[in-house]
């Protein structure tokens, strides 16, 4: 039972920080547009019924929040950003489009504030509690988070799933592989908001479904473990395979409407602009793999990328649409050192910014204090990244040492987590030579969010036998 | 890379609610010069992250007092008196640490902030830009040394001392909690008197490691005694 100071320390914590995310950011509704928002509109146009719907040039569940809050006059964008030709416009409410970024702000606190709720209720020292609520709400209202709720693409959508997903799945990985918690109703119900998140969240950035890759490794692990020896406290034989199964077909299915989708195009040919044609022997290479380079691909060459060129060589499109995605992982496997060296320098990339860059902040709200306390919650240092795995170990290490079932059921949430998070970091980096940061956001927020979150898990553990 | 500033800090605060959530039962002298030291500590690393942002005379004071001169001396007299719990000497030392602190509190209020302001560097650790920053008089500065030596020596020596009393000298496990109270006082000690005030890597993690080591020892030093019925010096 929460002591009623610790309640009342929380709510004080609680107020003080939605006042802060309140106040200080532009208000809520206030939104820019950029250019991929047209698309996401014309996503949402498509009946939901059709199979276009799912492979549409923009991510199904970015489509269907659009769809489902587009008012009977429909949008109107009056105010667009694109830093990459040095465009910006100062947020502004946009008609129709206000639902958009009302939802989108909204959303977000939610899933903050969900999640701050549930890390607390998972921790059994009150101070540890109130630390964790104030550093949860602290990373997601600072200003690397909150921006990007005015900005109308699909990072912001994703995150705050991400968020929603993250909080079930804490509150629901203890109950699922602790003996002393037997399933019940809200069980089963965890279980049925994790699977519509997880559905929503997979479908709203392409890279995100590599996530689950190392969520069915897992869970095959745990089969094999099952099959070799009964562990009692693991799920039955049963619903691991029932689980795994439905995983993979949500990545397939993903993965199927994706390659129907061709939005995947676009950022191979910035691939081929920036990672082969520069370089004859791997031009050599695609040339080896069929891949039409003619004098009409070539005259493209010096193109900074997000080319529309490629689209009319219909020679060059037959030959991507076939082969395209096969011969690049290929490529990238006969050059092992070169994948290897542009992941860690891409990993310097997607660290080194922590804002939006679609608007400039009005420093009046946006103080520099706050953006100072933001930046330390949001490192721009891809040591982040050992941080996390040494903390996953020591969390590791202490819930194995104290048997700790519950414990050990979060550390193997956050072990996946982890390598889920790097995994999507390399196909994040080797999906898209353009926009490297943006594109990695959605990797790299959770592995900062990693450093403020497992130090209260940590310290409840060392606290248990204190 | 600031952040493993903040990040010392919530170890240390986390450090604090492990310590505040002790039983009453388990709450000895010992115990409580450890949670102060660790308020010490807090509010060093509190001040260092103000001083990261700008610069403000009372955290620069605050900083000399909290972090400069004292939470080593109460980490060290938390170890004697874990040590020797019963020992009417070592609680007239405590009682001097009290009184030395509070004295050197009202030094450190009237210390000014010199000319060196208007060449500090939010980017540079506070503590390579203390020297010229505070103008401490003589009785402030040998206060300062005095606290941390003391807390310094007796971190250092305190475990080694009672290693070599124990019996089971040969068992590798004794070993590690008493090096990581010597590791940890040696890193929170050495980056107090850094001449050169250019932020590193190894500066940071210093900043990180020190408490972690320091706290990690003494709780697992206290535990792994209790434990096997380590003799406690009870004179």
């Amino acid at each position: 039972m929460t002591k009623l100071w610790v309640v009342i320390a929380i709510v004080a914590v609680v107020v003080f920080l939605l006042f802060v995310r309140l106040t200080a950011y532009e208000p809520i509704g206030v939104s820019i547009s950029t250019y991929d928002t047209n698309a996401f509109i014309a996503a949402g146009r498509i009946s939901f019924l059709s199979p276009e719907f799912f492979t549409s040039d923009r991510p199904a569940t970015i489509g269907l929040f659009y769809k489902l809050l587009e008012p009977g006059t429909g949008y109107r964008i009056t105010a667009l950003s694109s830093p990459a030709e040095d465009i910006y416009q100062a947020p502004a409410i946009q008609p129709g489009l206000e639902r958009v970024a009302i939802a989108q702000g909204l959303l977000s606190i939610s899933a903050w504030l969900l999640l701050a709720v549930v890390v607390a209720r998972r921790l059994a020292n009150p101070g540890l509690q109130i630390l964790a609520v104030l550093l949860v709400l602290g990373f997601g209202f600072s200003p690397a988070i909150a921006e990007w709720d005015s900005v109308l693409l699909s990072e912001p959508v994703s995150l705050f799933f991400f968020v929603i997903l993250l909080a079930i799945s804490i509150e629901l990985m203890p109950r699922l592989l602790t003996r002393s918690q037997r399933p019940n109703s809200w069980t089963s119900t965890f279980l049925v908001l994790w699977s519509i998140v997880s559905v929503l969240w997979v479908f709203a950035r392409d890279t995100n479904a590599y996530l689950l890759l190392i969520v069915i490794a897992g869970l095959i692990a745990f089969l094999i473990m099952q099959w070799r020896r009964k562990i009692t406290s693991l799920p039955n034989t049963q619903a691991l395979v029932f689980a795994s199964l439905g995983l993979t077909l949500l990545f397939l299915v993903h993965n199927f409407t994706l390659q129907q989708s061709g939005r995947w195009i676009n950022p191979f040919f910035n691939n081929i602009l920036h990672n082969v044609l520069p370089f004859p022997d791997r031009v050599a290479f695609f040339e080896s793999k069929g891949m039409p380079i003619t004098d009409e691909v070539w005259a493209l060459r010096n193109s900074p990328g997000n080319e529309d060129g490629f689209f009319q060589i219909r020679e060059l499109m037959a030959w991507t649409t076939a082969h395209g995605t096969s011969t690049y992982v290929r490529f990238l496997l006969a050059y092992p050192g070169w994948t290897l060296a542009k992941f860690f320098s891409g990993v310097e990339v997607a660290f080194s910014e922590n804002r939006q860059p679609f608007f400039f902040p009005n420093e009046d709200r946006t103080t520099p204090a706050i953006q100072y306390v933001g930046d330390l919650f949001h490192p721009r240092s891809s040591s982040v990244i050992w941080v996390v795995l040494i903390e996953t170990a020591v969390y590791g290490w202490l819930a194995l040492r104290k048997g700790q079932k519950g414990s050990i059921s979060l550390f193997l949430m956050f072990s996946a987590l982890f390598f889920g998070e790097i995994l999507m970091l390399f196909i994040s980096i080797h999906g898209d030579a353009l926009g490297i940061v943006r594109h990695t956001m959605g990797s790299v927020m959770p592995l900062r969010l990693s450093v403020w979150l497992l130090p209260p898990f940590i310290l409840d553990l060392v606290s248990i036998t204190s | 890379m600031p952040y493993l500033l903040l990040l010392a800090l919530v170890l240390v605060a986390a450090f604090i609610c492990v310590q505040i959530s002790l039983p009453v039962g388990k709450r000895s002298p010992s115990q409580t010069f450890l949670l102060i030291g660790l308020f010490f500590l807090s509010i060093g690393l509190v001040t260092e992250l103000v001083l990261g942002f700008a610069l403000d005379e009372r955290a620069v004071r605050l900083f000399y007092w909290a972090r400069g001169s004292l939470a080593l001396a109460w980490f060290g007299q938390s170890l004697l008196l874990f040590l020797f719990p019963n020992n009417p000497r070592i609680r007239w030392l405590s009682i001097a640490v009290v009184v030395g602190s509070i004295g050197l509190f009202a030094l450190v209020l009237i210390s000014r902030v010199t000319a060196a302001q208007d060449w500090y560097s939010t980017a540079k650790p506070i503590h390579g830009q203390m020297g010229d920053l505070l103008a401490t008089n003589r009785p402030t500065r040998w206060g300062s040394i005095t606290l941390n030596l003391y807390g310094l020596i007796t971190l250092a020596a305190g475990p080694v001392y009672l290693l070599f009393l124990q019996p089971s000298k040969r068992d590798l496990s004794h070993w590690g909690p008493p090096l990581l109270i010597a590791l940890g006082a040696i890193m929170l000690y050495v980056p107090l008197y850094l001449t050169s005030s250019a932020p590193s890597l190894g500066f940071y993690l210093v900043e990180l490691f020190g408490p972690v080591a320091l706290f990690a020892g003494l709780k697992n030093f206290t535990w792994h005694s209790l434990r096997t019925g380590g003799k406690r010096k009870t004179r």
